[in-house]
């Protein structure tokens, strides 16, 4: 007892003059706070915790007020102060019978409680248990419920509605992390109840995942971080693609940059976002980005439309008509170089229902066209019903063969003698250009459904005319 | 794999340095690089370091006077290969000292070392400076 009334005046000495000393300080004087700290913390370690415990009540008042005048003088030195301090017991418990608590002082000893409350000594835990009990505040309760919930979970199931609501409605991150922590402990125990939070975890994820690091990458002014955005947003899209449609302005503003990189990416990118309802407008925008750009990036968009639309057999595609006449809008614009692609596309989209084809060649306005044109027409015209012809003979099993077009004509005659022949043949020029499939309304999807016979039947009269007229050469 | 090849070239379009990973013949490396040179050096600063090429990708950087150009996969990441460059412009310099194209033109064969140092096999095997400089210090010694 005489021992601990010797250190308690010492120590009573030591914050009597330490205060008198701080207030006549001036502000900066940092190295001779330090040195009374050191001399405070030797103190208290030095102490027998005991001792400490049973310091009197008249003491203890003066360490918090010691610190918080320590504290507000060097505001910058808190958290330093503080850490070194803290690690004893002994200041734990005198801050525990401080009438009030700074809030200050609140935040920074949350950490420490933190850690108490996880520990595996006993002491340390009833110890910060019974700290919180004084001074819990609506702030602290919240910040240290996960390690409060790990240590009897079951208790906090009640609770879970709440919890629940949180996770919908809050949009604030930290309380989020939180709440996601609490659910964790009390998943373990109700799985029902995990499967019913798995669903707004997942919104959660999905809106903060691409949003967070793309948008600012993509803003960003260094090419670099622009060209990985846009990478990183084309893996993502396969599975996620409601992130791009997110960033779309922004993809296609990157359509115009610079960079031929950063171009190429975006491209890439708006190909992706196309789909049935947009085919039309994308195509649109693109278009007149390719009217505006180099010739080499030009014909990479027109490639790009071109390989898009025609995927799948042209499953995006739902009016051929327009798709037809964006197909000659192509071929018009300078630096093309698609010719070959376009004009295979034109073909096999022409061939698909040949009957219409050639009604349109038929038509007689295209007598209006000039001769070399009207030719054109002609042979193509005769080339149409060639390929009928030829389907229809393949069909029937007549010609084994491809290659003997000498010997077509008296077989067809054969076969077709019998058949009456109404319309005379009114021979019009054919332009294969995507003039002429300006004039016809077809639409292949329609016909295509029904079976091969049907273009077939109509060119076969068609063709037993042109063979009474002419023997066909090809 | 990885790498396809480095290359080190000035602003006259001349190659200085060429290492490559894949068999190419002499034509197709003329070729090659009469290609990329052309692209890479028509590019200015505000653009961005990744140019494609048929299917890969070439990351450079511009030191001074020398472009350094490194050809990858497509699946190789782009950052690290900047990083990859900058090493290997940082191991030169502690080698030859404030290292400049001179240096490299004259002492071909340490640059190709350090290089095969660093990269077997289109992989990157090696990047402390020491661990690939240390043979290189052997040999100057030796001699």
């Amino acid at each position: 007892m005489a021992g601990s009334s010797l250190m308690e005046t010492f120590f009573q000495r030591t914050l009597e003059d330490l205060i008198k000393g701080l207030r006549l300080q001036l502000i900066g004087e940092s190295a001779s706070i330090s040195k009374a700290m050191d001399e405070i913390r030797r103190e208290i370690k030095s102490t027998d915790p005991h001792q400490v415990h049973c310091a009197p009540e008249a003491l203890v008042p003066q360490l918090p007020l010691l610190l918080r005048h320590v504290l507000g003088i060097f505001p910058c030195r808190r958290g330093h102060v503080l850490h070194s301090l803290l690690p004893t017991r002994g200041l734990l418990t005198m801050l525990l019978l401080t009438p009030s608590m700074s809030p200050p002082l609140l935040v920074l000893i949350t950490n420490q409680l933190r850690k108490d409350l996880t520990s595996t000594n006993e002491l340390e835990v009833s110890l910060a248990l019974e700290c919180l009990s004084r001074i819990a505040t609506v702030d602290l309760a919240s910040d240290l419920t996960p390690e409060l919930a790990s240590k009897d979970p079951r208790s906090y199931l009640p609770l879970a509605p709440e919890f629940y609501r949180i996770l919908v409605d809050s949009r604030n991150n930290w309380v989020l992390i939180k709440v996601l922590k609490i659910f964790a402990k009390l998943a373990a125990l109700e799985p029902r109840l995990a499967k019913k939070v798995v669903e707004p975890i997942c919104d959660h994820m999905k809106r903060t995942g691409a949003n967070h690091e793309d948008s600012g990458m993509l803003i960003d002014d260094d090419p670099n971080l622009k060209y990985l955005a846009l990478q990183a947003l084309s893996i993502v899209a396969p599975n996620h693609l409601w992130a791009v449609v997110e960033n779309k302005e922004v993809v296609i503003k990157s359509l115009s940059d610079g960079d031929p990189s950063i171009k190429l990416e975006s491209l890439r990118l708006v190909m992706m976002m196309v789909s049935e309802s947009n085919v039309a407008e994308i195509s649109r925008v693109l278009l007149n980005y390719a009217l505006k750009s180099d010739p080499e990036f030009c014909n990479e968009i027109l490639g790009s439309i071109l390989s898009t639309c025609c995927r799948n057999v042209y499953e995006i595609i739902i009016d051929f008509d327009w798709y037809v006449s964006l197909l000659g809008e192509m071929s018009r614009i300078p630096h093309c170089q698609k010719g070959d692609e376009i004009e295979k596309q034109l073909i096999d989209i022409g061939m698909r229902n040949p009957f219409e084809l050639v009604e349109a060649l038929l038509q007689p306005r295209t007598n209006l066209l000039p001769p070399l044109i009207r030719a054109v027409y002609l042979q193509s015209a005769f080339k149409v019903l060639v390929f009928c012809l030829h389907s229809y003979l393949l069909q029937s099993g007549i010609v084994a063969s491809t290659t003997c077009p000498d010997n077509l004509a008296p077989n067809v005659l054969e076969v077709l003698s019998d058949k009456d022949h109404p319309e005379g043949t009114d021979l019009a020029p054919h332009d294969a250009s995507a003039h002429s499939k300006q004039e016809e309304g077809f639409n292949p999807r329609v016909l295509n459904q029904s079976s091969e016979d049907l273009p077939i039947e109509y060119g076969k009269r068609q063709v037993l005319v042109m063979v009474k007229q002419q023997p066909l050469i090809h | 794999m990885g790498i396809r090849f480095i290359l080190m070239v000035n602003k006259q379009g001349q190659t200085r340095l060429a290492q490559y990973y894949e068999y190419l013949t002499l034509e197709e490396r003329r070729a090659l690089e009469g290609e990329i040179v052309r692209k890479c050096l028509a590019r200015n600063e505000q653009q961005c370091s990744f140019v494609e090429h048929r299917n890969y990708k070439i990351v450079y950087r511009r030191y001074a006077s020398l472009f350094f150009l490194v050809g990858v996969d497509n699946e190789e990441n782009e950052l690290a290969i900047l990083e990859f460059i900058h090493l290997l412009v940082e191991t030169m310099d502690r080698h030859f000292g404030n290292v400049c194209e001179l240096d490299i033109m004259f002492h071909l064969e340490k640059a190709h070392f350090m290089l095969e140092e660093m990269v077997m096999n289109g992989c990157v095997v090696e990047t402390s400076k020491s661990n690939i400089l240390a043979p290189i210090q052997l040999m100057d010694k030796a001699s």
